[in-house]
C-alpha cells in the first residue's frame, strides 16, 4: 500500500516537473508567434488613476492591438514605500506611476529608468514642446538623466466659492487681486453664529509646501539658502511669510483651524470655506462631490506684498521601471501618454492641463466651464519644489517626505495653533541643518 | 524474557527514535522562533550599525547610528509618548480589568451573558476598533462630545487637539480590557472558598477579604498581567499608526502621539533609513528588557506563588 502510494507520489512530481519545463517554452513560442507583448503597469489604488490608466490602456492597444497591458493597484498612501520594496524585490511593473514628490527616491536609487537615451534616439518625439520646468521635474539637480515624461501641468490656483461671494457682497478675484483684497475678502467671507462660533470661514490653508513656500517667497523669504544647500526658515523673509499664515489662523481667524477634522483641508468642497487653493487635477473631483450645491470657479493667486505673483506647481508622470525586461515597448506607453494624442486622451477626462505648450488652447482639456487661462497663468508664476542637492534630500528628506517634510509640516501645524514664530522656525533650521552637517561625518 | 534479551544497542536505537520523534514535534516552535525572531532580531541588531536603504548594500557605520540617537529630538519625542502612555495606561488597564472580572465574579443570573459581552470588545480587529474610535472621537459629530453635551459638560477636541490626544488614546484602549478581565476571572475563580469563609469566622471585612486574600492569592496572576500589558504598552502600534496618520503627519497632532514604534516605522519606510531603525528598535527592545527585569526583580517581594510555599 505504502510502495504503491509512494510510485503514484513520484510519478506525479515527475509529470508535475516535466510538465512545468514543457509549458515555459511552448508559452513564450505562442506569445511570440502571435506577437503579443504583456506589459505591467502600476499605478495607485484611488479613483484618480485607474480610470485615467485604463482610458490611456484603451486608446494605446487600438493603435497597438499586439500590446497587452495589465494595470497593478497598489495602496496610494504608501506608495512610495512600496515600490521600493517592489524594486528590491524585483518584482516591479514594467511601467511605473511616479510624481516630483517621488523623483528623488525612485531616480537616485535606480527604481525607474534613465528614458533620456530613448527620447535622443526618437527626435520625432518633440520634446522641447513640454515645458522645460515639468520636464526638469524628472531629473536628478545637476544631471541630465530623465526619469519621468510628466503628464500633467499642475499650478496652483485659488478655488472659490461663487455664492458666498455674492451673499457676502464681495467681488469676484481678479487676475490681478492683490494680497490685501484677498485678507479683506477673508474676514469679509468669515461668519459666526449668535454664539460666536465660526460656521464659515474664508480660506482653507492646510499644510502643503505648494502654499506654503510661495507665502514665504512672496514675503521675500525662501525654504533654502541661495545656494539650495541648506534650510532658511529662519531669515527675516521666511519669518514674516509664516508670520502672515498664523495671522490668518490666530489674529483673524479667517482660515478653518486643525481642530475642525471635518473641514480642514476639505473647506471648499464641504461648503464650509469660501477659498481654498489646488490643481487642476481636484477638478473633476470638486465638480462631482459639489455638483449643483454652489456654483464655483477659479483664478489666480493674489499677488503677495511684495508685488510678485507666485504659486507652487508640480507633475505626475510616468517611468520605465528598472526592472522592466520590455524597456523598449514600455518606453513606448511612456511616450504615448506624453504625446499630443496621449495628453488629449487624459484632458478628455477632465483631470489634467496638458504638459504641452502647443495645446493651452486644446479644447480637449477645457471641457469644464471654468476660468480656464488661470491655469496656464499659475504655470507661468509657478515655482516648482525646492530641492537639496541629491544626496542630502536622500538623507534628510524632500519637501514631500522624509525629516524635511516631517519637520516643515510639524511647524506648520505649531504656527498655526499660536506657537511663536521665530523660536519654532530656528528650532527646526537647527535640526535640519544638523541633519545635513552630519553627513559629511 | 524478551527485555532480557534486547542488546544495549537496540535501547539505544529506540531511545534515539524516540528522540527524533520529540524533536519533530518541537520543530515546528523552534523553527518558528528561530526564522521568524531569533534571524530577524539578529539580523537588525547587525544592520542597526550600518547604514542602509534596501536598495544599496549596508555601509557599516559602527556606533553613528546610536550616537546620532542621543541628539535626535524625534527619538526622545517618541520615548516621551511610549513612556507617558504606558504610565497611563497599564495601571488604568490592570485595574478596570480586575475590577470588571471583580464584578463579574459573582454567581448571579446572566453572568454568562455579562461576561460575553463585556468580553466581546476585546476581540474586535484593532483596525476595526480604531476606526470606529475615530468617529467616536470626533469633536462635531461624535459620539463623545454628543453625550457630554447632552449632559451640559464641555466637549473635548480629543485626537485632534496635542494636549489630549494620548490620553485619549489610553481612553480608546480601555476598551480592550476585557482580555485581561477573562484571565482575571479565571485567577479569582482558582482562589479557594475556603479561604474567604476562614477569614469570614475571623471577622474580615470585604475590603480586608480582598486585601488579605484576594490580591495575594492573584498576585501571580497580576505579576503576569503587568509583565504582558508592560511589553504590549512598550510596543503599542496599530491604532496610533491608524489614528495618527501616513506619511508626515504620523504621530499628529504635533507628535503627541509619536510612539517609538510609529517613529521606527516612518525612519524605516518613509525615510527608508533600515540601519537608523534597526537602532531605534534595538533601543525600544533594551528599553523592555531593562523594565521587564526590573518588574521581575520585584515580583519576590510582593507575588506569592501558593506551591512554592
Amino acid at each position: 500500500m505504502h510502495r504503491a502510494f509512494r510510485s503514484w507520489l513520484r510519478f506525479g512530481m515527475a509529470a508535475c516537473i516535466i510538465s512545468a519545463f514543457a509549458a515555459l517554452p511552448a508559452a513564450r513560442a505562442s506569445q511570440a508567434a502571435a506577437g503579443t507583448v504583456k506589459l505591467t503597469w502600476e499605478v495607485t489604488n484611488d479613483t484618480f488613476w485607474p480610470p485615467i490608466a485604463n482610458i490611456i490602456i484603451k486608446a494605446y492597444t487600438k493603435i497597438h492591438p499586439n500590446v497587452q497591458i495589465e494595470l497593478q493597484k497598489v495602496d496610494g498612501t504608501t506608495y512610495a514605500q512600496k515600490v521600493l520594496l517592489q524594486a528590491s524585490a524585483g518584482t516591479l511593473a514594467d511601467i511605473m506611476l511616479t510624481a516630483d514628490a517621488f523623483n528623488i527616491p525612485f531616480a537616485a536609487r535606480h527604481v525607474v529608468l534613465n528614458m533620456q537615451p530613448y527620447v535622443d534616439q526618437d527626435p520625432s518625439y518633440n520634446i522641447k514642446d513640454i515645458y522645460q520646468n515639468f520636464l526638469d521635474l524628472g531629473r536628478l539637480k545637476g544631471q541630465s538623466g530623465l526619469y519621468m515624461i510628466p503628464v500633467s501641468a499642475d499650478a496652483v490656483t485659488t478655488f472659490y466659492n461663487k455664492d458666498m461671494f455674492k451673499a457676502a457682497g464681495v467681488a469676484f478675484p481678479q487676475a490681478n487681486w492683490t494680497y490685501a483684497q484677498f485678507l479683506d475678502a477673508a474676514q469679509k467671507l468669515t461668519k459666526k453664529d449668535s454664539s460666536g462660533k465660526v460656521v464659515q470661514w474664508g480660506i482653507d490653508l492646510p499644510y502643503w509646501w505648494a502654499t506654503l513656500v510661495p507665502w514665504l517667497e512672496g514675503y521675500g523669504g525662501s525654504l533654502l539658502t541661495p545656494d539650495g544647500k541648506h534650510l532658511s526658515l529662519s531669515s527675516a523673509g521666511s519669518i514674516a511669510g509664516f508670520q502672515a499664515i498664523q495671522d490668518l489662523f490666530v489674529k483673524y481667524k479667517v482660515a478653518v483651524p486643525p481642530t475642525e477634522q471635518a473641514y480642514y483641508g476639505k473647506g471648499l468642497p464641504s461648503g464650509k470655506a469660501a477659498m481654498s487653493f489646488t490643481v487642476h487635477a481636484a477638478v473633476p473631483g470638486y465638480a462631482q462631490g459639489i455638483g449643483k450645491k454652489f456654483a464655483w470657479d477659479v483664478q489666480q493667486m493674489p499677488s503677495y506684498p511684495s508685488g510678485r505673483h507666485v504659486n507652487g506647481m508640480g507633475a505626475a508622470g510616468f517611468a520605465v521601471s528598472d526592472n522592466s525586461h520590455q524597456r523598449a515597448a514600455a518606453w513606448d506607453v511612456v511616450k504615448y501618454i506624453g504625446s499630443v494624442a496621449g495628453q488629449r486622451a487624459l484632458g478628455a477626462t477632465g483631470s489634467n492641463v496638458p504638459v504641452r505648450a502647443s495645446m493651452i488652447n486644446d479644447p480637449a482639456w477645457r471641457s469644464y466651464p471654468l476660468n480656464n487661462a488661470a491655469f496656464i497663468t499659475a504655470i507661468h508664476f509657478g515655482i516648482t519644489p525646492p530641492e537639496l542637492p541629491t544626496d542630502e534630500a536622500l538623507n534628510c528628506g524632500t519637501v514631500y517626505q522624509g525629516l524635511l517634510s516631517t519637520l516643515a509640516s510639524n511647524a506648520f501645524d505649531k504656527i498655526i495653533r499660536g506657537a511663536p514664530v521665530a523660536s519654532t522656525l530656528k528650532a527646526v533650521d537647527g535640526q535640519m541643518n544638523g541633519c545635513i552637517n552630519s553627513l559629511g561625518n | 524474557m524478551a527485555l532480557a534479551m534486547s542488546s544495549p544497542r537496540s535501547a539505544a536505537r529506540r531511545a534515539l527514535r524516540r528522540n527524533i520523534e520529540g524533536y519533530l514535534f518541537v520543530s515546528p516552535v523552534v523553527l518558528g522562533l528561530l526564522i521568524w525572531t531569533l534571524i530577524p532580531f539578529v539580523t537588525a541588531f547587525y544592520f542597526s550599525f550600518t547604514k542602509y536603504d534596501l536598495l544599496s548594500p549596508p555601509i557599516f557605520r559602527g556606533v553613528k547610528n546610536y550616537q546620532h540617537l542621543l541628539h535626535d529630538p524625534l527619538f526622545w519625542q517618541g520615548v516621551k509618548v511610549t513612556l507617558g502612555f504606558t504610565a497611563m495606561f497599564l495601571p488604568l488597564s490592570i485595574g478596570a480589568g480586575l475590577a470588571m472580572a471583580l464584578l463579574l465574579n459573582q454567581k448571579v443570573r446572566g453572568i454568562g451573558l455579562l461576561r460575553t459581552a463585556f468580553y466581546i470588545p476585546s476581540i474586535v480587529p484593532l483596525v476595526a476598533t480604531a476606526v470606529l474610535w475615530i468617529w467616536i472621537f470626533d469633536p462635531d459629530y461624535g459620539l463623545l462630545n454628543d453625550a457630554l453635551r447632552a449632559l451640559h459638560l464641555p466637549a473635548g477636541l480629543w485626537l485632534v487637539d496635542p494636549g489630549s490626544a494620548l490620553p485619549s488614546l489610553v481612553l480608546m484602549g480601555l476598551w480592550g480590557v476585557g482580555g485581561g478581565m477573562i484571565v482575571f476571572l479565571a485567577g479569582l475563580q482558582g482562589i479557594s472558598e475556603e479561604y474567604y469563609e476562614a477569614a469570614k469566622i475571623d471577622g474580615a471585612s470585604a475590603i480586608a477579604q480582598f486585601r488579605h486574600v484576594t490580591l495575594p492569592l492573584l498576585s501571580s496572576t497580576l505579576f503576569y498581567q503587568i509583565v504582558l500589558g508592560l511589553i504590549a504598552s512598550l510596543q503599542y502600534f496599530t491604532q496610533a499608526f491608524i489614528l495618527g496618520g501616513v506619511g508626515s503627519n504620523m504621530g499628529a497632532p504635533l507628535n503627541s502621539t509619536l510612539f517609538l514604534t510609529i517613529y521606527t516605522y516612518q525612519v524605516a519606510f518613509s525615510y527608508t533609513q533600515m540601519g537608523y531603525a534597526c537602532a531605534i528598535s534595538v533601543m525600544l527592545f533594551v528599553m523592555i528588557l531593562l523594565l521587564t527585569l526590573i518588574l521581575f526583580g520585584t515580583q519576590r517581594f510582593w507575588v506569592f506563588y501558593g506551591d512554592r510555599g
